[in-house]
């Protein structure tokens, strides 16, 4: 009759009346429940055959419970009498003093009261306080132990680091000694005048005697070992 | 004018005075208000008096604190106000009351619960040990 559209809000019925000219539309919203279904509402059908089996409880545990129910019941009730009778005494002495003691009196008994309580606090407090602070301090200490340690270790590997630098540049030309090697420089004369020969000979310059003018120091026999031309 | 947290309201329902949990608090932060109200008041209702609180979320000090007005919880008392089911387990852990019997039960619960986690710890490491066993050998004529 009316058609149902299934959301994930639940169940949308989508009713129409035309009392009007205009068509007046509204929808009935089942939601999903959240709570026992009330007792009206027939059972699921998935629900219908369900056996449900309770396990009951151990015989020996049983027979403990029902034991500790029954002194407790008993402590209980006797509290329950014990409080009712200390409750009304306790109203009769309040109604007699009520009409004793004044309200200043009142007030200045429950201010002394007030502050022996609020002395008894202070005294916890300031000891728990020192005790914090005493801690924070410790971690503070650890902590800059820590750093410092750090900073040993990190001053160590600098400290190897430049010493690597250090030897590393110490075959590099320095600008006090740049004059002089660069007399050295042009003074070194290198002989390109020379041939080598198949057979691995080095024939030397026309007017040159040695090539040995740089720190290079050419040998007067060749290393090469001579070519040996096919036959 | 809106009623104050420490009470205000009245005894509209029936059932008599109980004292209760009242949850307080936000998202993941419970709190608890000890009140006493009607054994029946649905769960908003503004409570009579406060008696006391309870945070469940233990300190920096591994403490779960509970406060208690002790004068008045014991004038309630006199007047016949009960204690829900929570409520009397936490004063009885507290010491107000007696020790209630579903405390004993879940205390022995969890240990036999340990008990026989234990045990099948144990099973499983055993058989761990002892490997897993050979197939049988088929042996066609």
């Amino acid at each position: 009759m009316f058609p149902i559209v299934e959301s994930s809000l639940g169940r949308l019925i989508i009713l129409s009346s035309k009392k009007r000219i205009r068509l007046q539309c509204y929808i009935g919203y089942q939601s999903i429940r959240n709570y026992k279904k009330p007792i009206w509402v027939p059972i699921a059908p998935s629900k219908m055959y369900k056996n449900i089996v309770e396990t009951p409880l151990p015989k020996m545990e049983l027979q403990e419970v029902t034991a500790l129910q029954e002194t407790y019941k008993l402590y209980s009730s006797s509290l329950w009498k014990f409080q009712d009778g200390i409750s009304r005494e306790h109203e009769a002495q309040m109604q007699k003093e009520a009409i004793q003691v004044s309200e200043e009196v009142e007030l200045e008994r429950i201010f002394k009261m007030n502050d022996a309580e609020n002395e008894k606090v202070k005294k916890i407090r300031e000891e728990s306080v020192i005790k914090e602070w005493e801690e924070v301090e410790a971690q503070i200490l650890a902590m800059r132990k820590g750093l410092e340690e750090e900073e040993l270790i990190r001053l160590e590997e600098t400290e190897k680091v430049i010493q690597s630098e250090l030897k590393r540049l110490e075959k590099v030309i320095k600008i006090e000694d740049l004059d002089e090697v660069i007399d050295k420089a042009m003074a070194a004369e290198w002989d390109y005048n020379f041939a080598i020969d198949k057979s691995g000979k080095i024939v030397q310059g026309r007017y040159n005697n040695s090539i040995g003018l740089a720190d290079l120091s050419i040998p007067k026999k060749p290393n090469i070992t001579p070519i040996q031309v096919a036959k | 004018m809106p009623l104050p947290s420490i009470g205000g309201g009245t005894f509209a329902r029936a059932g008599g005075p109980c004292i209760k949990l009242f949850l307080h608090g936000h998202a993941n932060r419970p709190f608890f208000h000890i009140v006493i109200t009607s054994k029946f008041a649905p769960l908003g209702t503004h409570p009579v008096e406060q008696l006391g609180t309870y945070d469940p979320m233990p300190n920096t000090e591994n403490q779960k604190l509970l406060s208690l007005n002790i004068e008045r919880t014991r004038y309630w008392m006199g007047q016949g106000a009960t204690f829900s089911n929570t409520a009397a387990q936490l004063l009885g852990k507290a010491g107000f009351l007696p020790i209630h019997p579903e405390t004993y039960m879940k205390a022995w619960r969890n240990r036999y619960k340990v008990a026989d986690d234990e045990e099948a710890k144990k099973a499983a490491e055993a058989t761990a040990e002892s490997g897993p066993s050979q197939p049988p050998s088929s042996s066609s004529p």
